[in-house]
């Protein structure tokens, strides 16, 4: 995962109302490791054991002797009023399970020994001052270390996810409260705003690797088709509607001709449908590969995949599949390869595997971008795998992917609702279309995976499920 | 005599060697190798070879990578 571009955001974080001054040296804690060189509030940072709070606060109580607590419970939807948090003896972060303390150096001598004898205090470090950046700073790379930019990037990050749970923005976005498809659109298409975005991925050429496509579909009529078919014997149209429900949600119209939802993305995207899957839902990598070549050649510049091959803990990815998507990536302007992470996670029993089995084939490699599949509620799907194995083999992306409407074979009654990785791949390949719309054709497809994920709605879930968490359309 | 077991292959090929495909295709089926597709926009070869020749493409100047056709994909 190290190798693959990460998101960088710019989060926000608590506006603080108290500023003690600075000290400026601080003697390094006991069991703490030995601090660089900073400025210090004169407060300290106590980690609590993230499964037992209150021990961890009685422990805090009693070795430092201090009673007046104020928790950021108290406080409705997160909003913490810092002059109060600020005078409290202990302000407790209670999502974070770290505690803001106000004590003399004899009261952390008792905090540190605590460390030593493994209570529920877990660390204790003093709290620094941090300073806005100035950008030229940062552009000559002399007075910041970018290692420590990229820490403090990490832990405000942390700090806005956990407390940000509790904001009302979110909730309404989905955290608490799920999404449900409506007359005019899908869960999904609301979730991921594509619903609310001006962007139709006009122009932009995206091929759809899997079964091959319902031609004749009403939805679809008018709408420029090229197919090819990759499976001996079997021709383009699809006898088994997987690949027209992936075609549907990458590509499908603002207004679907059969007066349904909307459910699709990429509104006037190109439609590139490369059958690679048999009918059967079945396919080799000599024709996946044949498929990716066709799609490059024809200047598609998302390829989605909604296709997987299991892989077992500690396996590898494909040298082959990486370095086709590394010059797929690095072509002038480019082509991103997304790919399904896989639904093999779910136990008889309905819940998911913990550990999740891992990231399959191809989606495993660190140049694809693999796309792991929420529900409605935006919680990870049951069957969704998970980034197990190193060397690339994470989840760098989530989309909706749990009783996803889409279109359909007509003989099979024209649309339909199925759950999997598959149906979360081409939501992300969509809306890579309507990225690339919105910043122009020219934007190369480095940067349209870092659009993808630098603007993912971030959840509070672990990247290892959800990668940079659930995809976005540019509004 | 035995006919010699057939495997499905992949073949990457050095990119910078894709000048030279047809000379490097005449190496891979000096070995054996038998060209069912070339991929070239992609860098690939795909076909098939003897299995215990397998080793020996992947020494020949030129080529990234030999993988066996994998054939167990499925819809996700």
């Amino acid at each position: 995962m190290a190798r693959r571009p990460r998101r960088s955001t710019s989060a926000k974080s608590p506006a603080r109302t108290s500023t003690p001054q600075p000290s400026a040296s601080q003697p390094s804690l006991g069991s703490t490791p030995a601090e660089p060189p900073g400025e210090f509030t004169g407060r300290y940072l106590v980690l609590l054991r993230e499964d037992d709070l209150s021990s961890g606060l009685q422990a805090l109580k009693s070795r430092a002797g201090l009673s007046e607590v104020c928790s950021s419970a108290d406080f409705s939807h997160g909003e913490v009023e810092m002059a109060q948090a600020s005078d409290a003896e202990i302000f407790v972060l209670d999502k974070l399970k770290v505690a803001v303390v106000n004590a003399d150096p004899t009261q952390v001598q008792g905090l540190s020994a605590a460390v030593a004898d493994d209570s529920a205090i877990m660390a204790v470090e003093p709290e620094r001052f941090m300073y806005a950046l100035q950008r030229a700073e940062l552009q000559a790379g002399g007075a910041v270390p970018l290692q420590y930019l990229r820490g403090y990037r990490d832990a405000v990050n942390h700090l806005y996810d956990a407390l940000a749970v509790e904001s009302p923005e979110l909730a309404e976005a989905g955290i608490a409260a799920a999404f449900a498809d409506t007359a005019q659109f899908t869960w999904g298409l609301q979730a991921t705003k594509v619903s609310q975005s001006r962007f139709t991925g006009r122009g932009v050429r995206i091929a759809v690797l899997d079964t091959g496509m319902e031609l004749s579909h009403p939805d679809f009529a008018g709408r420029a088709i090229t197919s090819l078919s990759f499976i001996p014997g079997e021709q383009v149209q699809d006898g088994n509607g997987h690949g027209t429900h992936c075609i549907g949600t990458a590509l499908g119209a603002k207004s679907p001709m059969t007066g349904v939802r909307r459910y699709g993305c990429a509104s006037m995207g190109e439609i590139f449908a490369g059958k690679v899957l048999s009918n059967g839902g079945s396919g080799a990598d000599n024709g996946i590969l044949a498929g990716i070549n066709w799609a490059i050649t024809n200047q598609c510049r998302v390829i989605s995949m909604s296709l997987g091959a299991a892989v077992r803990p500690g396996e590898t990815f494909s040298p082959v599949y990486e370095a086709v998507a590394q010059r797929a990536l690095q072509s002038k302007p480019g082509t991103l390869i997304i790919a399904a992470a896989g639904n093999s996670s779910r136990l008889p029993n309905g819940q998911r595997r913990e550990p999740p089995n891992p990231v399959g084939r191809p989606a495993n490699c660190p140049s694809i971008m693999a796309v792991g599949a929420l529900d409605s509620t935006l919680k990870v799907a049951p069957f969704s795998d998970g980034g197990i194995n190193p060397n690339g083999g994470g989840v760098d992306i989530a989309g909706p992917g749990v009783s996803v409407f889409s279109s359909f074979p007509i003989n099979r009654g024209s649309h339909g609702t199925i759950s999997g990785t598959s149906m979360a791949t081409p939501h992300v390949a969509g809306i890579a279309g309507m990225w690339l719309e919105a910043a122009g054709m020219n934007t190369n497809a480095h940067a349209l995976w870092q659009m993808l994920t630098g603007n993912a709605l971030r959840l509070p879930i672990s990247s290892r499920d959800v990668g940079a968490g659930l995809v976005q359309a540019p509004v | 005599m035995a006919k010699k077991e057939m495997k499905d292959v992949v073949v990457a090929v050095d990119p910078k060697h894709k000048k030279q495909m047809k000379a490097l295709i005449g190496k891979l089926e000096d070995k054996g190798f038998v060209l069912a597709d070339s991929l070239t926009e992609i860098g690939v070869l795909t076909g098939s070879a003897p299995a215990d020749a397998i080793k020996d493409l992947k020494g020949i100047d030129g080529v990234e990578n030999v993988e066996l056709n994998r054939t167990d994909y499925s819809t996700q």
